[in-house]
């Protein structure tokens, strides 16, 4: 279970002032719940998610995974924490352009124990089932935003994880991918993830595969 | 201990950088280059030096008249032998002869193959040759091994042609080579009969070009010095241990010279440093970022960052450091050389001896590898503190 505890985040712009990003969030999501979390650009989600990963320390309040409260912990414990429990699928995927597609995939593998040959047996399946197979030693610059897609959402898979956070995941896709990402959010439920999508897109809305969607607007959340 | 798939992950961000990390790596080689070139050939000049000092007498006592060095009657030398503490005198007669035609300048030593002192001086270097033999001829020369090819090369092999002050021609034979560890000695001289050398630069039977005087004892060096000044005071008197400071001198001189270009190039390459140090690329910073976000932790950046800063800066290290070893003492540090030696073409020339000095190569390493280790772990963990979601957007 994820709990998020009155979190605040605040920051001072180069002028100097105090902007509020976020403003006394609180909600609980069960285990292997998919959250619909709502907003228009700017309205704070991406900090959220952040925070939610323990990239972010909010200014006040806490999340706690599992009862214990990430948003303190030192760097070695949070960076632990994602690699071992969370994939994260960006807005802009963020891969590495110069790297090919499984060394992206393979990314947060590198700092763990596992062996090259334990970390090719887990990532061939996960190549084949996104359709991947075919480019494994491409640079990913050199691929479709669809595929990109594909290599960004297995690299959020490939430690395995029991919480998957994607920031606006379709906010670069047209119609086709759109349908294509929805079928392998289908998948992600199959597979008993908890899921914290973030989007503007009110198409998400739509959808009867949350659970729970909340509105965020202007740092602020509201559950309709 | 080394965690081979983050090591494997350095090597590979060295090699998605190629060129960016290839001109470091030139830079940093070029620099080490330069520094234990530099370093190299003085101190190999000056190990060859002191070597050579270090086979000669104690003592020189040389006639000096109007200023100029002018030869000295050989009776002097039984007067100094009777000083207390001088343990063996001998006059020597030799010289400097110019290859007519050439450019090849050759040191002459005039000895007497049956006097005790003459062996002794050579014994280790012409123990191969038969010397009762070259008694019972005095036109004979025996060549360094460095002159014997350099004599080769103008046609001079098993006879040598020279030409006296009065333009007489003296033919020699080769009665063989001499052996010395001194490559200096080697490269130019050539032993020939005493009568040959009198014969070859005009000096009288009574006279010698300088004096040669033992002192086993260093304590009475300067006794002895003063002795034979009051005794003879139009003399000049060189000591080995002057010779040194003048050897000295030079070099210190030289390097300092060399030292101040070094510091030039050391600035140059400090500012590149500072540069690297004040930040690294918008590419690097966001690549950090997102493995921050997929859970790498700043101990993990900072172990690539140090990974990949120790490959760069040993392997600029260790091919400065050959590439400076060949270039000396494989192919006799050309250009760089001539700024020790002078410009002149003279021949022959001189062969530097492979020579390392760890103290310098402990120096350079420390001076060097900290330094842009730091330089790239800074940015980096300064790049890692910055939150992962500001770097990536």
């Amino acid at each position: 279970m994820i709990s998020l505890k009155k979190i605040n985040l605040n920051v001072t712009d180069r002028a100097g002032r105090h902007i509020m990003i976020l403003k006394d969030i609180e909600f609980e999501i069960a285990s292997k719940e998919f959250v619909l979390l709502l907003g228009p650009s700017g309205s704070g989600k991406s900090s959220l998610l952040s925070i939610i990963a323990g990239l972010v320390r909010p200014t006040s309040g806490r999340v706690e995974i599992d009862g214990k409260s990430i948003s303190q912990i030192p760097d070695q414990f949070s960076a632990a924490m994602r690699r071992e429990r969370i994939g994260f699928i960006f807005q802009k995927f963020n891969l590495i352009p110069d790297l090919s597609v499984v060394d992206n995939i393979t990314l947060p593998l590198y700092p763990t124990d596992l062996t090259r040959e334990a970390i090719t047996e887990r990532v061939n399946p996960l190549l084949a089932s996104l359709e991947l197979s075919d480019m494994a030693d491409q640079q990913v610059n050199l691929l479709s935003g669809g595929e990109q897609q594909r290599v960004a959402i297995a690299r959020a898979l490939i430690n395995k994880p029991d919480i998957i956070l994607a920031d606006e995941p379709t906010a670069n896709l047209d119609e086709d991918l759109f349908q294509e990402f929805l079928s392998i959010l289908d998948r992600l439920k199959s597979l008993g993830v908890t899921l914290i999508l973030s989007s503007h897109d009110q198409r998400f809305s739509e959808l009867d595969l949350f659970q729970s969607v909340y509105h965020l607007k202007k740092g602020v959340l509201s559950h309709p | 201990m080394i965690n081979t798939k983050l090591l494997e992950y350095a090597l590979h961000s060295i090699r998605r950088r190629f060129w960016q990390r290839g001109v470091v790596v030139l830079i940093f080689s070029l620099l080490v280059f330069l520094l234990i070139s530099v370093f190299s050939i003085a101190g190999s000049l000056r190990g060859e030096l002191l070597n050579n000092l270090s086979s000669l007498p104690e003592i020189f006592v040389q006639k000096i008249q109007g200023g100029r060095q002018v030869d000295i009657p050989i009776d002097h030398a039984f007067e100094i032998a009777s000083i207390a503490g001088v343990a063996e005198t001998q006059p020597r007669v030799w010289g400097y002869y110019i290859l007519p035609g050439t450019d090849v300048i050759l040191t002459i030593i005039g000895v007497d193959p049956e006097l005790p002192a003459t062996i002794k001086k050579y014994e280790q270097s012409i123990a191969h040759l038969d010397i009762k033999d070259a008694a019972s001829q005095s036109s004979f020369f025996i060549a360094g091994e460095g002159a014997a090819k350099l004599l080769k090369q103008y046609g001079y092999e098993a006879t040598l042609n020279l030409y006296s002050h009065q333009g007489k021609q003296i033919v020699l034979s080769r009665l063989g080579l001499f052996i010395s560890d001194v490559r200096m000695e080697t490269n130019d001289v050539i032993l020939v009969s005493e009568n040959s050398a009198r014969e070859l630069f005009g000096t009288h039977p009574y006279k010698a070009t300088d004096i040669v005087v033992r002192i086993p004892n260093p304590n009475e060096l300067e006794t002895v010095k003063q002795k034979i000044q009051f005794m003879f005071p139009d003399t000049r008197i060189v000591s080995t241990s002057d010779l040194k400071a003048a050897y000295d001198h030079i070099f210190n001189y030289r390097s300092g010279v060399f030292l101040a270009l070094l510091m030039t190039t050391f600035m140059s390459f400090f500012t590149l440093v500072i540069d690297k140090g004040s930040g690294i690329s918008l590419d690097e910073r966001r690549e950090i970022g997102i493995m921050k976000a997929v859970g790498w932790s700043i101990n993990n950046i900072l172990t690539i960052k140090l990974y990949e800063s120790l490959y760069i800066v040993l392997l600029s290290y260790v091919t400065g450091l050959l590439a400076a070893y060949i270039f000396v003492f494989e192919f006799g540090a050309p250009l760089i050389i001539e700024l020790f030696t002078g410009a002149s073409r003279l021949k022959p020339e001189l062969t530097l001896t492979p020579y390392i000095d760890v103290k310098l190569l402990v120096l350079s390493f420390l001076a060097i590898v900290p330094l842009y280790i730091f330089a790239s772990i800074i940015p980096a963990w300064r790049a890692s503190m910055i939150d992962a979601d500001e770097v990536m957007r």
